[in-house]
């Protein structure tokens, strides 16, 4: 049941997060922060999980752990935190803001969109 | 709480309809001419100010001295967005654009603005494809080079 709320809520708020960026013109910027973030998010979560099982098996006795639906809406949230700040706080760019998943850098990647939607679907099938 | 494992199935069955999705939305966007307004997608509205250098052509732009001005290139002519200090000019001239690398390799001008400060430095220019529509947008770069100063 949390399972089916979680993924209802993560469509919700990446609903949501296309309208706000659609509205500035800006789907490009919602295809590569989303998908790189969420690549990272899932990548993350599958590690964090991966180490937990070896050394504790913290995740099987807890019973709570992240989906990858969780994990990749956390991890596109965390990308597009420049683009939150300028939408809600009308903060511009900086340079530094690269700690953010490499929210700056990433614009300049070769084939930028087909790019990380491969290294989404790698860390998804991981 | 307890947790109950997903069914493997129901489990590789949902992530391939993430992937189905992520794949299918992010190829209409790829495939569609929104894309392609600027040469390179990191040339389109990064919000980031990131140039200082002397802005080219003032005059001919009918830009006065000492004040913000945001330049829109666009050929057509489009609509001018609604600012707060700042000026706005607007050119369709190709030499001009090409000094702002607003010009693309086939000779398209624009569409996009250029932000000088009011030093008469150029501190911003960006591929976009409707600036009157971003108003809110571009404000908050002007505002940001007017602060800096």
């Amino acid at each position: 049941m949390r399972g089916w709320i979680a993924a209802g809520a993560v469509v919700a708020a990446e609903v949501v997060l296309y309208w706000q960026y659609a509205e500035l013109d800006g789907e490009f910027h919602y295809w590569l922060h989303g998908l790189f973030g969420a690549a990272l998010g899932v990548a993350v979560s599958t590690a964090a999980r991966l180490i937990a099982r070896r050394r504790w098996t913290v995740t099987r006795t807890t019973g709570w752990r992240l989906t990858p639906w969780e994990a990749a809406l956390l991890g596109h949230l965390y990308s597009a935190f420049p683009d939150v700040m300028f939408l809600v706080a009308d903060v511009p760019h900086h340079r530094w803001m690269d700690v953010f998943a490499f929210h700056i850098t990433a614009h300049f990647v070769p084939a930028a969109i087909p790019t990380v939607l491969v290294v989404f679907l790698l860390a998804l099938a991981g | 709480v307890k947790h109950r494992p997903v069914h493997p199935r129901l489990r590789w069955l949902a992530i391939g309809a993430v992937a189905i999705v992520a794949t299918v939305g992010a190829g209409i966007y790829v495939l569609s001419p929104d894309s392609d307004v600027a040469p390179v997608q990191g040339l389109r509205q990064l919000d980031l100010v990131y140039l200082d250098q002397p802005a080219p052509g003032l005059d001919r732009l009918g830009v006065e001295p000492g004040r913000p001005a945001v330049i829109l290139f666009c050929r057509p002519r489009c609509a001018e967005p609604t600012l707060t200090g700042a000026q706005v000019s607007q050119s369709d001239d190709p030499e001009l654009a090409a000094s702002y690398a607003l010009l693309t390799s086939s000779g398209r001008v624009g569409p996009g603005y250029a932000l000088v400060d009011a030093a008469g430095q150029l501190r911003y220019r960006t591929f976009d494809p409707a600036p009157a529509q971003h108003a809110k947008e571009i404000q908050i770069l002007v505002d940001a080079v007017t602060s800096a100063r």
